[in-house]
């Protein structure tokens, strides 16, 4: 089993018209064991900006903390609010500089620019290989199964509320056929004046 | 404060800070910001001797599943000709049989005279090509004139027998125009570095290679050479199932670099298809 | 200034008792023994102009370089010791390129000025190493740029203080060129204007007669970036200005 596998979980990102979705599934477990139903993969980096982590836990919490301080140290000397683009480039050298001990982390960036308000997304490999397509990013232990759901339900320039149901069907659809993923998740919608933050109630075995 | 200098007095224990000092906030930061600074510096592996065990955690990886290579299949070529420099490549990235991106840009643009192709690890590459782009902008800038492409490669070389032996996995092309005329070097993670005419990278270059030899003379005009190299990474794509999306072509002038084509391989296929066809009747 | 002077100018790191740190005050006096540079900032661009001394006639004066790309979007001009000059423009550079590196964006013209001034303040006399420079630098820098599409002008003095101005000169002529800056400067002003006004001020204090080899000029736009007039464009404005 790989170790980017030992506590499961998964991340998708989409692009939508003037707005992005990222969702996370809650579950931590150790193998096939799962401790907790509320561990969510998502964090908030800016008012409009996501960075989604999935892998070995333990360097998820360790990547959240020292990106924020790198953005920190950025928006400090910058006194400027970091871009999407700006933290994902910031991000691929970040995980980089382990290229021979990794952080067993695949990173999901999704935003708004501050001021343009354009949609971002972005994911990258566990050494920071960036990609940023325009349709949907994936990863996680059932990564696969999201590549068959999104390549199915996206469509371009869908709106916040069609973008939502098509995440959460994906999402949903996905890990559960994923035996160490799901037991809920979390959807944000991210639009330009208002962030979406939606609940989903899903299978919990 | 001279007078005590001369006295020795600022080494004396109490002057001195030992708790905390700017020098250690100084560390402190570097410890937390690492290759911000020097993008050459990258951490070493947490154990001891990283050069000889790195090798052997990846031996045992292909057992365990911790492993570390990050190979992608790929066609690059590229070519010199009376009319410059011809680099063409696909756009497929995989891992394994899983297809990750079909429209991977796989031809850096280093500046507006050169370019540098991608074939192995993609964060390597992708990484390291910037860190070259940095350096050719710095060297134009401190000596007033664009970095030749054999200097540029030299770079690239060193960085290469810098990590030998790490697990680097890079095969790249650089090609430009210089003031010595066309240039075209390959240099890989083994630390080759080598100039040539006819370059083709990866594991569809066997393919390419084939439709390149039989094609290839240095008289090709610039749409003859142009579709040469488009034709060859378009087999290539057919063959080798690491191989496909999107075939790209640039091609190198005196005045710099021109993105030819971007073609889908589908459209490629067919439309080579129907003159087959046509050629027939 | 200096009547009350006292042996609190020997080191650099020792204040005097009214607060005073003469050394970096000392510095501040050896640009205005520098050439005199000038920075116009226009609503459609920034202006860099300097003199040239050219000490005899048996020099280069192309090997002069008082007018310096940073990157495309930053252009300096220097007054004061060249040499300590180059290594600030090298920080500046590589800062610059670190920053693209990092953050795949250009950087701001502040942030710059402020890399620049963390090495400029960076000196020290004591031995125990890890200081730049064991004095202050003598330079002044005028950093002229495009950010977001909008022109900015930046100056620094070796006491690494760094602020934004609409027009400034630096070097041996600086305060006639100043007062002569601020009577003539609009907010509207076109960078040809600019560029002509630039020029008259220096023709007004140097001392020798202002020609196209003892200057240099440069203007940096939101279209164009970096560029610096090339010398017959330089001998067209000069001969305009004596009509």
């Amino acid at each position: 089993m790989s170790i980017l596998a030992y506590n499961g979980g998964c991340v998708v990102a989409m692009r939508g018209k003037d707005c992005v979705a990222i969702a996370t599934d809650h579950r931590f477990g150790v193998q096939g064991q799962t401790i907790d139903t509320n561990f969510q993969k998502v964090f908030q980096i800016n008012p409009q900006m996501f960075l989604g982590l999935v892998g070995l836990q333990t360097d998820i919490l360790t990547v959240k903390d020292r990106l924020a301080f790198r953005k920190n140290l950025y928006e400090v000397r910058e006194n400027r609010e970091m871009t999407p683009e700006r933290f994902a480039a910031m991000l691929s050298s970040f995980l980089y500089e382990r290229r021979f001990g990794p952080y067993f982390v695949e990173p999901v960036v999704a935003g708004l620019d501050p001021k343009t308000s354009k949609p971002f997304i972005c994911n990258m490999d566990l050494i920071g290989c960036p990609n940023a397509p325009d349709d949907f990013v994936v990863a996680g232990t059932c990564a696969e199964q999201l590549y068959g759901m999104c390549e199915t339900l996206w469509k371009p320039d869908l709106e916040p509320e069609q973008l939502f149901e098509v995440i959460a069907q994906s999402m949903i659809n996905a890990f559960d056929r994923d035996a160490i993923s799901g037991w809920g998740a979390t959807v944000y919608i991210i639009e330009k004046d208002k962030i979406t933050v939606k609940t989903l109630k899903t299978r919990m075995d | 404060m001279a007078l005590a200098e001369i006295c020795g007095l600022s080494d004396a224990p109490f002057m001195k800070a030992n708790s905390f000092s700017t020098d250690d906030a100084g560390i402190e930061l570097f410890k937390l910001s690492g290759n911000m600074e020097d993008p050459f510096s990258l951490a070493v592996p947490p154990f001891a001797n990283p050069c000889e065990h790195l090798a052997e955690l990846q031996a045992t990886g292909e057992n365990s599943g911790i492993k570390m290579n990050f190979d992608h299949g790929t066609t690059t070529l590229g070519f010199k000709f009376k009319g410059g420099v011809i680099l063409a490549v696909d756009s497929r990235a995989t891992g394994g049989q899983f297809i990750g991106s079909q429209t991977m840009k796989k031809i850096v643009e280093i500046n507006q005279y050169m370019l540098g192709t991608l074939a192995g690890g993609a964060a390597d590459c992708v990484y390291w090509d910037r860190v070259l782009s940095k350096e050719c902008r710095l060297h134009e800038l401190r000596n007033k004139e664009r970095i030749s492409v054999a200097a540029a490669s030299k770079i690239m070389a060193n960085i290469a027998h810098e990590y030998k032996g790490m697990g680097l996995s890079m095969g790249m092309m650089l090609a430009g125009y210089d003031k010595r005329g066309p240039a075209l070097y390959y240099v890989d993670s083994e630390g080759t570095r080598t100039p040539g005419n006819v370059f083709s990278v990866g594991s569809g270059s066997i393919f390419a290679f084939g439709v390149l030899d039989s094609g290839y003379k240095w008289d090709l005009s610039d749409e003859e050479a142009q579709e040469l190299g488009r034709r060859a990474i378009y087999h290539a794509t057919f063959r080798d199932a690491f191989s496909g999306g999107i075939v790209r072509v640039y091609h190198i002038t005196p005045q710099g670099w021109v993105n030819i084509s971007n073609q889908d391989c589908v459209d490629l296929h067919y439309k080579y298809q129907a003159q087959k066809e046509a050629a027939k009747h | 200034m200096f009547l009350t002077r006292s042996e609190y100018d020997r080191g650099v790191n020792t204040f005097s008792p009214e607060g005073r740190l003469f050394q970096v005050e000392y510095a501040i006096e050896a640009i205005k023994l520098g050439s005199t540079a000038i920075g116009i900032r226009t609503p459609g661009g920034v202006v860099l102009a300097v003199e040239k001394r050219i000490t005899s006639p048996l020099m280069e004066p192309t090997t002069v370089e008082k007018i310096v790309e940073v990157d495309r979007h930053i252009g300096c001009a220097t007054s004061g010791l060249m040499a300590d000059a180059r290594t600030l423009i090298d920080r500046a550079r590589v800062e610059c390129q670190n920053h693209w590196f990092n953050y795949n964006e250009p950087m701001s013209i502040e942030s710059c000025a402020q890399a620049v001034s963390s090495l400029a303040i960076g000196f020290s006399d004591s031995s125990d190493g890890g200081s730049a420079m064991s004095r202050p630098f003598g330079v002044a820098i005028l950093f002229a740029g495009i950010e977001n599409g909008a022109p900015e002008l930046w100056h620094m003095d070796p006491s690494g203080t760094y602020m934004k101005f609409l027009a400034k000169a630096i070097g041996s002529g600086s305060e006639g060129a100043q007062q002569n800056l601020q009577d003539n400067y609009s907010p509207d002003m076109t960078v040809d204007d600019a560029v002509e006004l630039a020029l008259n001020t220096l023709k007004q204090v140097m001392e020798e007669k202002l020609n196209s080899t003892n200057v240099e000029v440069m203007k940096i736009t939101p279209e164009k970036l970096f560029e610096m007039y090339p010398k017959t464009e330089v001998e067209a404005v000069i001969s305009k200005l004596q009509q």
